[in-house]
């Protein structure tokens, strides 16, 4: 494909030549000529768009029919014949998002959106006519980010679609959308979404500005912008969050957070995010404070779990047994006698396994994945300790462990949490408690140094802000979210003003 | 023998690790340069078991009296 | 120097509780017990009241010389030559204490958890995160102390809320038998590991965002009094359940307190978990010695960059650390005999004459600009 453009001639038959020439004549390029009718003489016109790209009735109702179903155009009507073209824009077409292009490039590129162009015999310029009517997957629960209470919403593949879920929800004049082109080959539609007024401009300043430096090939999914956009390269920590929710997306915006929607995926990312937002499901301001308080607490205790309890496992059988109450420690030893592996060995056979059967279920053909992960784990956990290999509480403390994975609701941060755990597992191995100790250590000091578009990423923990304690583990009722969280919401610090109570005089 | 080794591996994984970013500044690269030949001089003596000066004997030199007699002070 | 690393009040407040805590809590209750018996609570307190008027010496050297670290208002006081050459003194000073802290620590999780993992191996883990929170720049200490705070208060409460029905009050009897000579020997051992040891944060004083404002100070009073008062505490629980006798022939009195915690007979000898409160204050003490080291090393030998100093200083910290106490024997010895006036020099004395050198100063550059 050329990158230069080319100056359009006037001649219709050099055009028509050209945009088969550009691309490479492909037999999915439409290409309907027509004529218009002046008063004295008519012109050749021709329409250029990509079958199964464009809503075809449209274009019959919207471009053809008021083309050649006019009363003859007169030259009074639009003047010289130069602004029959802009007669066409302004009063023919009975289009909504029409617009000139100036080099076949430009036109071509915009048929690979699903618009039409219109060119006519003698104008240098053309118009190009949004169309786009492909078939696209409807609107549907979200797969991943499930609620019992709440919007049953998600995105799809389809940027304006996304782009007006949003809208939807913040009816607001100052909720700003900028769109971006990145990719050299797919000239992916990359979309900004941020409300004007609440949220920090040189966020969405640093957005643009590393979306223009990405010069890659392809954007496929909104996790290659992440890569490339992300602030640390050497962490396994996410530093960008992703949602399927669109009521997700407008609590963001109305943080003070920015959007980027990316045409293509229904996942959008939300920027900047700290380790607390993991933490945080849509569902939590959908149920009662309460409830959502200790359900906090119950996913920051799974973290703990799933990080720690195979490491301490490990630790306190192998080095420190008198922490053990003492008709445990004999159970535990009884169990332990018949294996011939030391805890560690245990442990990450255990593991591995688990994480071998939990990627097969993933890619195994819906009818059998169920069977496979569930029976796989109890029948071979089990198989195997009748066999001697391992022993029960190592089943439990793995199931345990697998279990309080799943209650952490971002995908991204369960990952970190899995490859953690191994490295946990390790230093107790070798080092016992010291090692887990050195471990969290190390840990802590990592996370410390992160950030996520300049926000320090333990926010509002690591700089410690206590009116943004109240979105942390505690969910404090909605009477009491007075203030937008400190780290981005400081243009516009108050939410709502003092609440007068329900309560009768 | 092989702590020896292992000495000598860890200064050289010191100096990759640093040698990047100090390969513009000269100054900074001699310093690191003979702070990592002493540190590396001295650990391999240890290993060796050598005897090597107990820099709080210095201090105990200066101080014991002082202390000696400001513990019967307060006894 | 390259670390522009900014902390705020609150995390100063931090740090100096943690710090202060430190290493105080493993080795002196076991010193102050065998010096004022069962009064060595008495003689804690008498620390605190010392350490108090310490930490007003070092603010208002602080206000002396805005903005300087230890280096700086040496070499603002002496000139050049001699104040170079006393900030050397000092960079020495904190070497030491950074290997003895080191040789603490590992010495420590040698005895209690891994006896039989070579020590080098375990100064060498501990040097490891001391080095790598360092290379990271002071904010991110910082946040990881906040970070680590809630567990240190979580843990202490539980420590003495499941030790308190433990209590045998007839073990403090009879008060104040040592008398007051004792009670004044111990006071100053306490404040020497725990409240002199602050002239080293000179190095980050000046990083604190808002400088010496009232808040700051009166946050700096309260966490000092704080991080004293709580190893005042654990000293007093070591005397009321162990006894003076045993507390002044442990070497680790707080540890062996901790060992005799039992929560319903079901859950006991949870020392581990209770050792990661000691593990949080030497580290944050190690850190800050080790920092202070390499930073005023640096800006002596005016490098670009603190960082370059770091891995062969923590080569230098792992090996001394091996080689400052060869036994017990002659760390007790150098703990109770050498280390007093050797730190009341360096941390009392010598800021003392740098105060008033920077009044007198002061005074001569009022008066200079009067005439």
């Amino acid at each position: 494909m050329t990158d230069i453009s080319s100056k359009m001639s006037a001649s219709l038959e050099t055009h028509i030549e050209r945009m088969k020439q550009l691309t490479f004549w492909s037999e999915d390029l439409i290409v309907r000529k027509t004529r218009i009718w002046l008063e004295d003489r008519s012109i050749k016109a021709v329409l250029f768009y990509f079958d199964g790209l464009c809503d075809e009735k449209l274009i019959y109702s919207s471009i053809l029919e008021p083309l050649m179903n006019r009363p003859v155009l007169r030259e009074e009507d639009g003047g010289e014949a130069p602004d029959l073209l802009d007669l066409l824009l302004e009063s023919v077409l009975t289009v909504g998002d029409i617009h000139k292009f100036g080099s076949l490039e430009s036109g071509l590129q915009s048929l690979m959106s699903g618009n039409v162009a219109v060119m006519l015999d003698g104008f240098a310029q053309g118009l190009s006519i949004s169309m786009a009517g492909w078939e696209q997957r409807a609107i549907t629960e979200p797969t991943n980010q499930t609620v019992i209470r709440g919007p049953k919403e998600a995105f799809t593949e389809n940027i304006h679609v996304n782009a007006a879920m949003v809208r939807k929800i913040v009816k607001y004049p100052g909720l700003v959308l900028k769109n971006h082109t990145v990719g050299r080959v797919t000239h992916t539609n990359v979309s900004v979404m941020y409300i004007q007024g609440i949220a920090d401009e040189s966020v969405y300043e640093e957005v643009a500005r590393r979306l223009g430096t990405i010069d890659t090939d392809a954007i496929l999914e909104s996790s290659y912008i992440e890569e490339f956009i992300q602030d640390e390269a050497y962490t396994i920590f996410p530093t960008i969050q992703n949602t399927e929710r669109p009521d997700s997306v407008a609590a963001a915006l109305l943080e003070g957070r920015v959007a980027i929607l990316i045409d293509g995926t229904p996942h959008v990312l939300i920027v900047p995010a700290l380790f607390v937002q993991f933490f945080q499901a849509a569902e939590d301001y959908y149920h009662r404070a309460d409830i959502s308080t200790l359900i906090r607490g119950l996913r920051y205790f799974g973290l703990f779990i799933a990080t720690l309890v195979p490491a301490l496992y490990i630790a306190i059988t192998t080095y420190h047994q008198e922490m053990i109450p003492t008709q445990l420690l004999m159970s535990l030893s009884a169990q332990r006698e018949g294996v011939p592996f030391p805890a560690f060995v245990e442990a990450m056979i255990m593991e591995a396994t688990y994480e071998i059967l939990r990627e097969a279920g993933v890619r195994m053909p819906r009818a059998v994945g169920q069977a496979v992960s569930i029976v796989g784990t109890l029948v071979i956990g089990q198989a195997a300790v009748e066999a001697g290999i391992i022993s029960a509480s190592m089943i439990i403390v793995v199931s345990i462990t697998a279990i309080a994975s799943y209650v952490i609701p971002e995908f991204d941060m369960s990952i970190a949490v899995r490859i953690s755990r191994f490295f946990f597992m390790g230093l107790a191995a070798a080092f016992g408690m010291f090692g887990i100790f050195i471990g969290i250590n190390v840990i802590l000091l990592h996370l410390s140094s992160l950030r996520s578009f300049g926000v320090p990423y333990m926010s509002p923990v690591g700089p410690f802000n206590f009116s943004d304690q109240k979105d942390v583990i505690l969910r404090v009722s909605q009477r009491s979210m007075k203030s937008r969280p400190s780290m981005f919401g400081k243009l516009n610090p108050f939410r709502q003003r003092h609440s007068r109570s329900t309560k009768r005089p | 023998m092989w702590v020896v080794a292992g000495i000598v591996g860890i200064a050289g994984l010191c100096t990759v690790i640093e040698y990047s970013s100090l390969k513009n500044f000269k100054k900074d690269l001699w310093v690191f340069g003979i702070a990592m030949a002493a540190a590396t001089a001295i650990s391999i003596a240890k290993a060796l078991n050598v005897t090597i000066p107990n820099p709080l004997d210095w201090i105990a030199a200066w101080f014991e009296p002082l202390g000696r007699s400001m513990k019967r002070m307060f006894d | 120097m390259l670390d522009n690393g900014k902390i705020n009040g609150r995390q100063l407040m931090v740090l100096i509780y943690l710090y202060s805590i430190g290493t105080t809590v493993l080795v002196i209750p076991s010193g102050l017990a065998s010096v004022a018996k069962q009064d060595a609570w008495i003689g804690g307190i008498v620390g605190v009241i010392i350490g108090m008027a310490l930490v007003l010496l070092y603010t208002a050297l602080w206000r002396v010389y805005p903005g300087k670290t230890f280096v700086g208002i040496c070499q603002e006081a002496l000139g050049k030559g001699v104040g170079t050459v006393l900030s050397l003194i000092y960079v020495f000073y904190s070497f030491i204490g950074a290997a003895t802290v080191l040789f603490y620590v590992s010495n420590f999780f040698l005895i209690h958890f891994l006896p039989h993992t070579p020590v080098m191996f375990t100064s060498s883990l501990f040097a490891l995160v001391v080095v790598m929170g360092s290379r990271m720049g002071l904010e991110t200490i910082a946040r990881t102390s906040e970070l680590m705070l809630p567990w240190f208060i979580i843990l202490f409460v539980v420590l003495v809320t499941t030790l308190t029905p433990q209590i045998d009050s007839q073990k403090l009897l009879p008060v104040f038998e040592s008398g007051g000579k004792s009670v004044f020997w111990a006071g100053i051992t306490f404040s020497g590991t725990a409240y002199m040891p602050i002239v080293f944060l000179f190095s980050i004083f000046p990083r604190v965002q808002e400088g010496l404002t009232g808040k700051v100070r009166l946050g700096l009073f309260a966490s000092a009094l704080a991080g004293g008062l709580s190893v005042v505490l654990v000293t007093l629980l070591c005397i009321l359940i162990l006894g003076p006798q045993i507390t002044a022939r442990s070497m680790f009195p707080s540890y062996a307190l901790v060992k005799k915690i039992s929560i319903g007979h079901f859950i006991q000898r949870i020392e581990v978990l209770l050792a990661g409160l000691w593990f949080i204050t030497t580290y944050m003490k190690t850190t800050y010695y080790y920092y202070s080291w390499v930073t005023s090393l640096s800006e002596i030998l005016k490098l670009k960059n603190y960082r370059t100093l770091t891995l062969p200083c923590a080569m230098l910290m792992v090996v001394f650390s091996l080689i400052v106490y060869p036994n017990v024997v002659y760390m007790q010895h150098w703990d109770t005999i050498v280390f007093p006036p050797y730190i009341i020099v360096m941390a009392v004395v010598i800021p003392l004459a740098l105060w008033l050198i920077g009044l007198l100063k002061g005074s001569k550059d009022l008066s200079a600009t009067r005439k």
